[in-house]
């Protein structure tokens, strides 16, 4: 999988590189308009990472070359802009998904990775790991072929960890990709313990292995190895 | 009072001050004139009967013409300086009493006192002047009137452009218009009015611009650096292996810039608010937009065991900044969610026109503790801002709608009027 980051700030776009590259993808980057465009016009990527901000021009062009020159690819919208109208701007013109800097990599990554399901399977696809299977499309999961009856929280949370394997993931960022902006009370990081104690109760209750390791002070980790 | 009124109210009042008092002045100088011609007359008259008396005595003496003249014997004891009188003769031809001027004057002759009075009538005089004064008066009648039209026609005339000028400003948004311009006029005080107005906006338009620049610039200028020390936070804690200490201590990290980002949006939102940026309107249903938050509340309380209820009876719906509106909604309930205890309860009415969100919580009332104040908060423990509830007002404000704070049976009751 090849993703094309342009992004002006040379340390985030790295940053996101050097996530993105322990995921297995091939991270190839642009710092303006220009590089963007030669990219975009030389390579095909299967997701292009666009900040809408760049010096020498917008990102909203590079949506639509994009769109006309690598129809296949997804598109991700990285702006540090959230009102309503920069986002439909942006859907408008093409692109998949938004994302409002400042964001968690994990949570880059969970989109990156559900935008690039959602493009190869057309939303019909599996993700199987050991013995757990979840259909996206019914949203259902199996744990050894038997149902697992999981909240919508718990279910969300599942993909979160199942897109971010290994990886230290803080309860900052979980509690944000579950609730958004809601989550701005330290007392809503109780919720997500919470959340997380059922989830791991319900797959071990099915014969499932406990892979959300806790990460002391930290967060938790989905261990696959 | 319009500037016609007032300038004609002014004028007028003077004018008929001035022309009152100027035809008193008029009648008493023209009444003074007349008398002193008068008077000379019947001296000048008197003169020549007296020259002509001394001459033929016996022709005057005896000579009686009331209303010309009457000559009679006096005695000698009577004798006194000549003077004037004025005296009311009946007019035997048309049976009047008219006004006459009397001369009277004593003479010797011989041995002889004589009493010489020569009569003069006014009547002339007096209708000369009162008709004169009359056709002054009417004239000035005219002239004001004549004024007064003038002005009101001339003021349509000349203040067309300042209408004008007026109608401009009138419709003149600085959030959405551009520019605009002021024609010169023909008249240099209100080219001098359009050229500093023209100065003014423009100024005002740039202003607001770099304002409104700023503002966006600043979002994505603070925004950007706290991404990139987020980012590197989650890179280091990635970088196994980290003994606990480090890893609480990049936590921290993360957690105080997740706090320094919240508040810039904050803030950001603030200002955007105040400078009336959220310009674009759309059909929003209270009812659809609390349900589409609703799931992700009730997981949150059902933690808590909070008790959660929305009960609608009728919708309201909105227009509005969808994203401002939905700020409001869900800070409200999420306060409500917040500031509850184990076990308490969240209840959403909307309905006539109000949404009311009444929750336990501590048990005092907060009435006149300012809550909607920024910077208000009230458990020091959170990390929350103490800005939902001023943003939640700055919202009403924006919209006209009425937030009002109860404390009501250990509940706090939140109602806003969407009237």
């Amino acid at each position: 999988m090849k993703i094309l980051i342009v992004e002006d700030e040379v340390s985030l776009q790295e940053s996101i590189n050097s996530y993105l590259k322990v995921e297995g993808y091939i991270c190839e980057s642009a710092v303006n308009y220009n590089e963007g465009e030669e990219k975009i016009c030389m390579y095909q990527y299967d997701c292009i990472l666009i900040d809408i901000n760049l010096p020498d021009g917008s990102g909203l062009d590079l949506i639509k070359l994009a769109k006309s020159r690598n129809v296949s690819a997804g598109i991700i919208i990285i702006s540090a802009r959230e009102t309503i109208e920069d986002r439909i701007k942006g859907l408008k013109r093409g692109a998949d998904d938004y994302i409002v800097k400042p964001f968690h990599l994990s949570e880059l990554n969970a989109r990156i990775f559900s935008l690039l399901r959602r493009i190869h399977f057309k939303g019909d696809d599996q993700i199987i790991f050991k013995e757990i299977q979840v259909n996206s499309s019914e949203r259902s999961v199996l744990i050894n072929n038997s149902h697992l009856d999981l909240t919508k929280k718990e279910y969300d949370l599942l993909l979160y960890f199942l897109s971010n394997k290994d990886r230290v993931l803080t309860k900052e960022s979980i509690c944000e990709y579950l609730w958004g902006d809601f989550a701005d009370n330290a007392g809503s990081f109780d919720f997500v313990y919470t959340h997380i104690k059922n989830l791991r109760k319900k797959i071990v209750d099915k014969g499932g292995v406990n892979y959300i390791h806790t990460m002391y002070g930290v967060g938790y980790k989905f261990v696959s190895k | 009072m319009k500037l016609l009124s007032r300038t004609s109210y002014i004028l007028i009042t003077t004018i008929l001050f001035v022309v009152f008092i100027g035809s008193i002045v008029f009648y008493i100088i023209l009444k003074s004139t007349t008398d002193r011609e008068i008077k000379k007359e019947l001296q000048s008259t008197m003169q020549s009967i007296i020259h002509e008396f001394k001459e033929n005595p016996n022709v005057y003496s005896g000579l009686s013409l009331p209303g010309y003249i009457t000559v009679e014997k006096v005695n000698a004891e009577g004798h006194y300086q000549p003077f004037y009188k004025d005296t009311i003769l009946l007019d035997e031809l048309d049976n009047s009493y008219k006004q006459y001027k009397l001369f009277i004057s004593e003479i010797k002759i011989n041995s002889d006192f004589y009493r010489i009075c020569i009569y003069k009538s006014l009547n002339v005089s007096t209708q000369l002047i009162e008709r004169i004064t009359l056709i002054v008066s009417i004239i000035i009648i005219i002239f004001i009137l004549f004024i007064y039209l003038l002005n009101r026609f001339i003021f349509e005339r000349i203040w067309s452009d300042f209408f004008l000028t007026v109608k401009k400003l009138k419709s003149y948004n600085v959030n959405k218009e551009s520019k605009i311009h002021f024609e010169n006029s023909e008249i240099a005080e209100f080219s001098l009015l359009n050229s500093t107005l023209n100065k003014m906006i423009s100024k005002l338009h740039d202003d607001y611009v770099n304002l409104k620049e700023f503002t966006g610039n600043i979002s994505h200028e603070i925004q950007t650096p706290l991404a990139i020390i987020r980012l590197k936070c989650e890179l280091l804690l990635q970088s196994m292996p980290l003994n606990n200490r480090q890893a609480e201590l990049i936590r921290d990290i993360q957690k105080t810039n997740s706090r320094l980002s919240k508040l810039n949006k904050t803030l950001v939102l603030f200002t955007k608010i105040d400078n009336d940026q959220f310009t674009h309107k759309e059909r929003i249903s209270i009812d659809e937009l609390i349900k589409s938050h609703l799931d992700d509340f009730t997981s949150l309380t059902k933690l808590r065991n909070i008790d959660l209820k929305y009960l609608m009876t009728d919708d309201i719906p909105l227009i509005g900044d969808p994203m401002l509106v939905d700020v409001l909604i869900v800070n409200l309930i999420k306060n409500a969610v917040l500031h509850n205890i184990e076990n308490g309860e969240v209840i959403i009415e909307l309905n006539g026109g109000e949404l009311t969100i009444s929750n336990s919580g501590e048990k005092t009332d907060l009435s006149n503790k300012n809550i909607l104040d920024r910077y208000t908060k009230l458990d020091r423990k959170s990390d929350s801002l103490g800005l939902g509830l001023s943003l939640v007002k700055k919202i009403c404000d924006l919209y006209g709608f009425t937030i009002s704070y109860q404390y009501l049976n250990d509940l706090h009751v939140f109602t806003i009027s969407f009237r």
